[in-house]
């Protein structure tokens, strides 16, 4: 009587116990795929004489084209520049520099590793206020 | 009768040994995020200057010598030796160096292993023209 009773019991305990086991199921892996680039506008006024800039970060390596969209009719082309923030007064130190002209064709195209970078738009050659608009491209 | 009690103790200490059991993750292989250090001086015709860094793993680490302008502020590109190494006497060991000029993708990419390192910049054909301020990012474990 006892043994009849006891094989099925330890035969339920046996199933409970095989029952047991994770739900994980299985992934296949995936290969990382490049973000899209993002875009960005950075549109303002820049009191001048005086300089403004605007940070961007680069959340892999890849390529930044700047391109200036629109800016005030100036006598003297203001200065745009690429590169790397720094804390203190000089807020953007730059790598590249060149003349703030409207084109269709980017101001600057250059490959950078991921982090944070810079623009700045400078005019010191003119009087009054500017308005601007610059294209931000970048992964 | 009795042989219920021991059987449905383990049928119970079965079901409750059932589900998942995390285990605490291993810090052996943990990898630290990435350290970003920027390296600001200014340097002379002829010059030299390093810096001295930490990398607390092996890893990847990368330099760039991102900005050399004028002390005011405007863009320069002069080609200048710029080199990583281990800190040697009053200088840096450069053991990998290469001729570089500013540019926001890193010109030194290497792997290292957890210790003391340093990166030199140097104009050693007396190129400068001037003296020249420079920022050189690097990224490390």
């Amino acid at each position: 009587m006892m043994r009849r009773l006891f094989i099925p019991i330890v035969a339920i305990a046996l199933l409970a116990v095989a029952a047991c086991g994770s739900n994980d199921t299985t992934t296949t892996p995936t290969t990382p795929t490049p973000a899209s680039p993002t875009t960005a506008t950075w549109t303002g006024i820049l009191p001048v004489p005086g300089s403004v800039s605007r940070s961007f970060e680069a959340t892999q390596a890849g390529t930044v084209t700047v391109t200036l969209t629109a800016i005030s009719q100036r006598p003297v082309a203001p200065t745009l520049g690429i590169g790397i923030p720094q804390s203190g007064a000089s807020g953007c130190v730059l790598t590249q520099a060149a003349p703030a002209v409207v084109s269709s064709d980017p101001v600057f195209r250059m490959q950078v590793d991921a982090g944070v970078f810079c623009v700045k738009l400078t005019d010191t050659g003119n009087t009054g206020s500017l308005t601007f608009s610059v294209t931000l491209v970048h992964p | 009768m009795r042989v219920w009690i021991p059987a449905l103790i383990v049928v119970l200490l079965g079901v409750s040994a059932c589900g998942d059991s995390p285990t605490s993750p291993s810090d052996s292989s943990a990898t630290v995020a990435p350290v970003t250090e920027v390296f600001a001086g200014t340097l002379l015709t002829g010059g030299t200057s390093f810096f001295s860094f930490a990398v607390s793993q092996a890893g990847s680490v990368k330099v760039m010598l991102a900005t050399t302008t004028t002390e005011s502020g405007l863009p320069l590109a002069p080609a200048l030796k710029l080199g990583v190494g281990v800190p040697a006497g009053l200088g840096c060991g450069v053991t990998t160096s290469v001729t570089a000029t500013a540019a926001l993708a890193s010109q030194i990419s290497t792997s290292l292993s957890a210790g003391t390192y340093c990166v030199d910049i140097s104009d050693p054909g007396n190129s400068l023209k001037q003296t020249v301020s420079f920022n050189i990012r690097i990224v490390h474990p």
